[in-house]
């Protein structure tokens, strides 16, 4: 039973029951069975097709909660599971005539912190009299579908307790449930079972919740029970450990996706609270521990870090990071927070930020999040492909920001179309009351999650392949305008032609020039004026939205690859490029320090919503000691510079085609993808593929 | 003032603490048998044998700018700049002003040196190191002769030198299974390195095979062709060695 590790070897703490429920979870040895019950069926509800789509879901709450498998795990310290498959692939897990009854939700952190601390119960009393004032207006439906759903989660509790009950193994499990998640959480232990019954439940209903700060939420509790004598360091570890291995319930998804099973779970540590005051305390080095015995990937952890934080944490940070496995990532908190205060929120409400389940800042509990992705690059070709002769460097640019405004514009104005055509009937097709009860606003408002009930409603315009028009506009800067290698339109027609019969110009312009993610000033402040020119066109836009900026592509870059033509800096059309903020890969070639450096000289504050840095070293760089201080440089260094998220992964190319050649030998190993992580071989090959070519290898 | 290097990398983990920017100058007065970086040899600018150039002329401040660079990540680090080579010593006035700039700025300054030059050179480069990485690279002195081409006596009076000038060192021994690795040179190391008391460690290089290809691509013969590479057995057994 060994937990994979790229470097050295992962420390034990835990009891061997605990490592065994954790090997056996991670190898599948629960979550398989989902597959053999995707769905309850609604078909035998008369006159079910003419319910309303609101009437239809409360029905499939109600049969999810009475038929659903339950699943108690040997030995497990806290109980509750999202057994149904269909839910792995974004439905609500109830069908009709063998259709599902419409999408669920993600993206989103719920507030987990009113249900721990205040209780479900709460928010019952919070439904009825929010009903007592919609009734008699349109409201009323939602009103009464949030009433019925809080009944659906209690009667889903009920079974579990019926399941429990006289079970001695399961003693403890049964007096926490009986209490929490309606009651509000008395123990860390309690506090634990309450988080994980509810992310739990809303699982079950299909929905991708992210977890948020899990530090700030259970530390609390934790204090209390240690000074009281209730409950020691180890054994609190244990209890946390369990709500890990829950978390790896479900399994590779198949063709969905990446085909891994990861779904936005993410949790956030550390970083300043409301008041300003360091979160960090000891839940935050369990988990910590935890990640470095198990290496569980499901949970994507970011640490919030500041210019004071402390020594110990990062050393902590730099040790997990170190073994490989790429699950820790780290936020730059201060930008974060200035940046999300430019943009207008309150500065007590900014530090509160966590994400969306992935890397995307949101304001946990309170926020309704989408974004609308783009790929800049085929903005760039097609601008390129009309047979417009730019004269100069300048108007090129100019021209091409013309083009990135209108396509930027252009989205947003189908989806100001679609709310007011098609939005509502869009709306009234997905019911989501289930979230709606843990995002701040719905119930009051007696509007659901996507009805703009939530606080803060956001609308995300993510432009990706951005460091690939940043390399294509400065090697046109020089193929054409400074060196006169080549005239504009030879240029663009040899791009067309895919570089045919050009090959030593190609080489020319692939290995001459020094692209971004090398510290060459002239490529990258390229792209940070695309960055901060993007940003401009983002604030200036007209929506009932907000629409903070972000630059990603988590993972797009694949698909768009058969979209694209061949680049001005030498790259073939097909080829995979750059991800999310990142050097495209093969371009970097001065090492991380200066792939950081690069980023950074971008004003990053302008992308409220997020720009994340993806950095792979090689094991020997993150090895023992001096690794380690080099990691934590590093990660300080990011957060000197005005860095915003970066993930750093150890991996080598040599190892990772070992593990696609015998998967068998390493289903432990993890992999950073872009806001999550992947077990490597429940990833789909062209996945696999995709991360190796970013990855360099040991000479 | 300019000078000749090979090349200059960053983010560096293995040429002195912390995160440091290594500028490997071009030059080098020994031959040593096994040198792994043949490329370094010779000062004038030459090719291999495809084409590609090696070498380049810079000015010292072309140099302080690219170093310049990464001193966020020397002070978060507690890193700096590493002048190697080839031999720094070889380019004296060179090197001490780069090192010197960087001291100016505030950056921790280490050169990796064989400690061959004359007393006066040695001392004129060494006042602007916060370390020096000292490689020995035999203990004998007709060893040192045949396998390097450059007697030992100069190279052990600069490393008293450098004790007595309180700069800080690091002994770096290059291991060459059938060269160098007796057990009679360790001890001699192990004495010397105890009686010099700014000596900060001994710091094992065991032979590797990864400079071989750069032979062939300078169209050079490769003498150590027969030296098979130690085992991490081997390479622990004279750690332990050199540390008890």
């Amino acid at each position: 039973m060994e937990f994979f590790a790229v470097n050295g070897s992962r420390n034990i703490r835990l009891c061997e029951a605990t490592r065994k429920f954790a090997f056996d979870s991670l190898g599948h040895k629960y979550g398989l069975d989902t597959r053999a019950t995707p769905a309850v069926t609604l078909d035998d509800i008369d006159g079910f097709a003419a319910l309303s789509p609101l009437a239809q879901y409360d029905a499939a709450i109600e049969r999810i909660v009475r038929k659903a498998p339950l699943r108690l795990c040997e030995g497990e310290r806290i109980s509750g599971a999202a057994t149904l498959g269909l839910a792995i692939s974004h439905r609500v897990p109830a069908t009709f005539q063998g259709k599902a009854i419409c999408s669920s939700i993600s993206h989103l952190t719920i507030d987990f912190e009113t249900v721990l601390k205040k209780g479900v119960d709460h928010l019952r009393l919070q439904a009825e009299s929010a009903l007592a004032e919609h009734r008699g207006t349109q409201r009323e439906p939602f009103a009464r579908s949030v009433l019925h759903c809080l009944d659906c989660m209690a009667l889903w509790r009920e079974r579990y307790l019926e399941a429990l009950q006289g079970r001695p193994e399961f003693a403890e499990n049964y007096r926490a449930l009986q209490r929490v998640p309606f009651a509000p959480a008395a123990s860390f232990y309690e506090a634990v079972q309450s988080l994980w019954f509810t992310f739990a439940f809303v699982r079950l209903c299909g929905n991708w919740p992210g977890i948020g700060r899990i530090d700030e939420l259970l530390g609390e509790y934790l204090k209390k029970d240690l000074a009281a004598g209730r409950l020691t360091l180890s054994e609190a570890r244990e209890i946390l450990a369990h709500f890990f291995i829950k978390g790896c319930e479900w399994v590779s998804g198949g063709d969905y996706g990446s085909g891994d099973a990861q779904h936005y779970q993410n949790i956030v540590l550390g970083g300043v609270d409301e008041q300003g005051q360091e979160v960090t305390n000891e839940v935050t080095f369990l988990v910590l521990d935890i990640l470095e015995e198990l290496g569980i990937s499901d949970f994507p952890t970011t640490v919030r870090l500041n210019r004071r934080t402390d020594e110990r944490l990062l050393r902590r940070v730099a040790e997990v990071t170190s073994l490989g496995g790429g699950v820790l990532a780290v936020y730059n908190e201060e930008l974060i927070i200035e940046s999300l205060v430019d943009y207008g929120y309150t500065l007590s409400e900014a530090r509160k930020f966590a994400n969306d389940g992935c890397w995307e800042i949101q304001i946990p509990g309170k926020t309704c999040f989408s974004y609308m992705p783009f790929d800049s690059l085929q903005i760039l070709q097609h601008l390129l492909e009309q047979n417009v002769v730019f004269s100069d460097f300048e108007s090129l640019y100019k021209g091409y920001v013309a083009q990135l405004r209108q396509r930027v514009e252009q989205l947003i104005a189908e989806r100001n179309a679609k709310n007011f055509e098609e939005d509502m009937s869009y709306r009234e097709h997905t019911p989501c009351t289930v979230v709606s009860l843990f995002e701040q606003g719905c119930i009051e408002k007696g509007c659901s999650y996507l009805e703009g009930g939530p606080v803060y409603n956001v609308l995300s315009p993510h432009i990706g392949g951005l460091p690939d028009v940043a390399n294509s506009l400065y090697a046109i800067k020089k193929l054409v305008f400074e060196e006169k290698k080549v005239s504009f339109t030879q240029l663009t027609k040899i791009l067309k032609n895919d570089w045919a019969e050009q090959e030593s110009l190609r080489r020319y312009a692939l290995e001459k020039f020094t692209y971004f993610g090398n510290d060459n000033d002239e490529v990258d402040d390229i792209a940070a004026a695309i960055v901060s020119d993007f940003a401009d066109i983002c604030d200036g836009l007209e929506s009932g939205y907000a629409t903070p900026a972000g630059i990603s592509t988590f993972g797009r870059q694949l698909e768009w690859s058969k979209l694209r033509l061949a680049t001005a800096y030498g790259r073939k059309a097909g080829e995979v490029l750059s991800g999310n903020f990142s050097p495209t890969p093969a371009t970097d070639k001065e090492g991380a320090t200066a792939i950081i450096r690069s980023y950074c000289k971008a004003d990053l504050r302008r992308i409220v919503s997020g720009a994340a840095l993806d950095i792979k070293l090689l094991p020997s760089a993150a090895k023992g000691e001096q690794g380690i201080a080099a990691v934590m440089a590093l990660m300080r260094g990011f957060v000197t510079l005005g860095g915003h998220f970066m993930q750093l992964d150890i991996a080598d190319t040599n190892l990772l085609r070992a593990a696609q050649g015998h998967p068998e030998d390493y289903p432990t190993l993890s992999v950073r993808i872009s806001g999550w992580n992947a077990r490597f071989v429940t990833l789909n090959r062209e996945w696999q593929d995709m991360i190796i070519a970013q990855t360099g290898s040991e000479i | 003032m300019q000078g000749r290097i090979i090349n200059i990398t960053r983010f560096c983990t293995d040429d002195g603490p912390g995160i440091r920017t290594t500028v490997f100058l071009k030059g080098c007065p020994l031959r040593c048998l096994w040198c792994h970086n043949p490329e370094s040899q010779n000062t004038a600018e030459e090719c291999y044998l495809n084409g590609e150039k090696i070498g380049k002329t810079v000015a010292v401040q072309q140099v302080l700018d690219e170093i310049m660079r990464d001193k966020v990540f020397y002070e978060t680090s507690g890193g700096g700049v590493t002048v190697s080579g080839g031999e720094p010593l070889f380019q004296p006035q060179f090197a001490a002003e780069i090192l010197r700039r960087c001291q100016e700025n505030g950056i921790h300054t280490a050169m990796e040196t064989s400690g061959f030059a004359t007393p006066n050179v040695f001392k004129d480069v060494i006042r602007y190191c916060d370390l020096v990485l000292f490689d020995i690279k035999e203990t004998d002195e007709e060893k040192h002769l045949e396998y390097t081409g450059a007697p030992l006596s100069a190279i052990l009076q600069n490393l008293e030198s450098l004790n007595e000038m309180k700069t800080p060192f690091v002994i770096r021994l290059p291991i060459i299974p059938k060269f160098n690795d007796r057990e009679e040179h360790f001890l001699k190391v192990k004495a010397m390195a105890e009686k010099l008391p700014f000596c900060r460690g001994i710091e094992i290089m065991a032979y590797h095979k990864l400079g071989e290809y750069k032979y062939q691509q300078l169209g050079r013969e490769y003498l150590c062709q027969h030296v098979d590479e130690p085992t991490k057995e081997q390479i622990k057994e004279w750690e332990h060695f050199l540390k008890n």
